[in-house]
């Protein structure tokens, strides 16, 4: 793996996780079960592609972090299967706030990525960006708490999944803080 | 698309139930060291994970419209249980190093009996079948099992993770259980 590359595999598991986020989204907000399937799908298919990533970021000092928000898309994906398999218009709708909050989670831990800094070339770059990262990381993990609590009757064991697994995800990339460039 | 494929795309889907559990035994099975290499052997088999969610969603989707559609999306939603519990074990791992782990064993084990299951549970006559009784009540047990492992040993994220494959496993059961009954 060359020196550049973890900042380019970060910068595509960010729009990846953003991908998700968006999919996540849609599958409580399309119409019709069959799009609301096809979204759990595409939500599906970029937590796959996190995954990749984050597997190709392994071994380096990114590999912490990316696993984790790899494993809150993941939780994503959970979230998105349960919600698209909803039939019934009452309990969809109240699935769409915790959807909402989802996916909000998961932009917020997006932005908290794009100021690690083993996405910096130097560390000076890192060293000036602490203070969005932590607010991205508290906005993640309020926005997942606000999922968990949307819906709970309806989301059931995944919506606290999700919480939980995003909270560790925003203490994985603090803990990136005290690490420099790759 | 007609209803005489149906049987290829459950055996599929209970193919990538089974192949599911494999997968998330293998992200913490014991590994002789800990090198970058086999770091990144386990994050391939967790990539694999969530790859077979998206073929499982995309099954799910193609049975909908048959009898089979509930206990498809209930199926591929247990699959994505185990991609996100399997995800977290990994993510645990790095963090913490590895540790013996109840909680992939028997999630595993919840997985494959559920793809079992499901390769029964569509078949006609499946309700008269033990077998597919055996096989849901041992996925509904290990799924619980894992659960309560997770709790003992793990960091919140995987306990919460496991629980939610225990929940999902539960669903999944109930609804390949209305399916066999259905199709008798």
């Amino acid at each position: 793996m060359s020196r550049r590359s973890p900042a380019v595999r970060a910068g595509l598991l960010i729009s990846s996780t953003y991908d998700a986020a968006q999919a996540l989204l849609r599958t409580a907000t399309e119409r019709t079960p069959a799009a609301r399937g096809r979204a759990a799908a595409t939500c599906a298919t970029s937590g796959a592609v996190v995954q990749r990533l984050a597997q190709q970021l392994c071994a380096t000092p990114a590999a912490d972090a990316a696993a984790h928000v790899a494993a809150a898309v993941c939780g994503g994906v959970l979230l998105a299967a349960q919600i698209a398999a909803i039939g019934d218009p009452e309990q969809r709708r109240m699935a769409q706030r915790t959807a909402r909050w989802a996916a909000l989670a998961l932009r917020f831990l997006a932005d908290a990525l794009t100021t690690a800094p083993w996405r910096h070339a130097a560390r000076e770059a890192s060293d000036a960006t602490p203070a969005p990262r932590a607010t991205a990381t508290a906005r993640a993990q309020r926005a997942a708490q606000r999922a968990l609590h949307a819906a709970p009757d309806v989301t059931g064991a995944a919506g606290a999944a999700f919480a939980a697994i995003v909270a560790a995800a925003a203490q994985a990339l603090e803990r990136s803080a005290g690490r420099g460039p790759a | 698309m007609t209803r005489s494929s149906m049987p290829v795309l459950m055996g599929a889907l209970a193919g990538l139930a089974v192949g599911s559990g494999l997968a998330v035994q293998r992200v913490v099975a014991p590994w002789s060291g800990d090198s970058a290499r086999e770091q990144s052997g386990r994050a391939t088999v967790v990539a694999r994970l969530a790859a077979a969610t998206w073929e499982a969603q995309r099954l799910a989707l193609r049975l909908r419209c048959f009898v089979a559609g509930d206990a498809a999306q209930a199926t591929a939603t247990a699959i994505a249980a185990g991609a996100a519990l399997g995800s977290a074990l990994l993510a645990a791992q790095i963090a913490a190093g590895p540790q013996p782990c109840w909680t992939a064993a028997w999630a595993a084990l919840a997985l494959r009996r559920l793809g079992r299951a499901l390769d029964t549970a569509w078949r006609p006559g499946a309700s008269a079948d033990a077998s597919l009784v055996r096989d849901l009540d041992a996925a509904r047990r290990a799924a619980r099992r894992a659960a309560s492992a997770a709790r003992r040993v793990h960091p919140a994220a995987v306990a919460a993770a496991a629980a939610a494959l225990d929940d999902s496993v539960q669903q999944a059961a109930h609804a390949m259980h209305a399916l066999a009954l259905e199709e008798s």
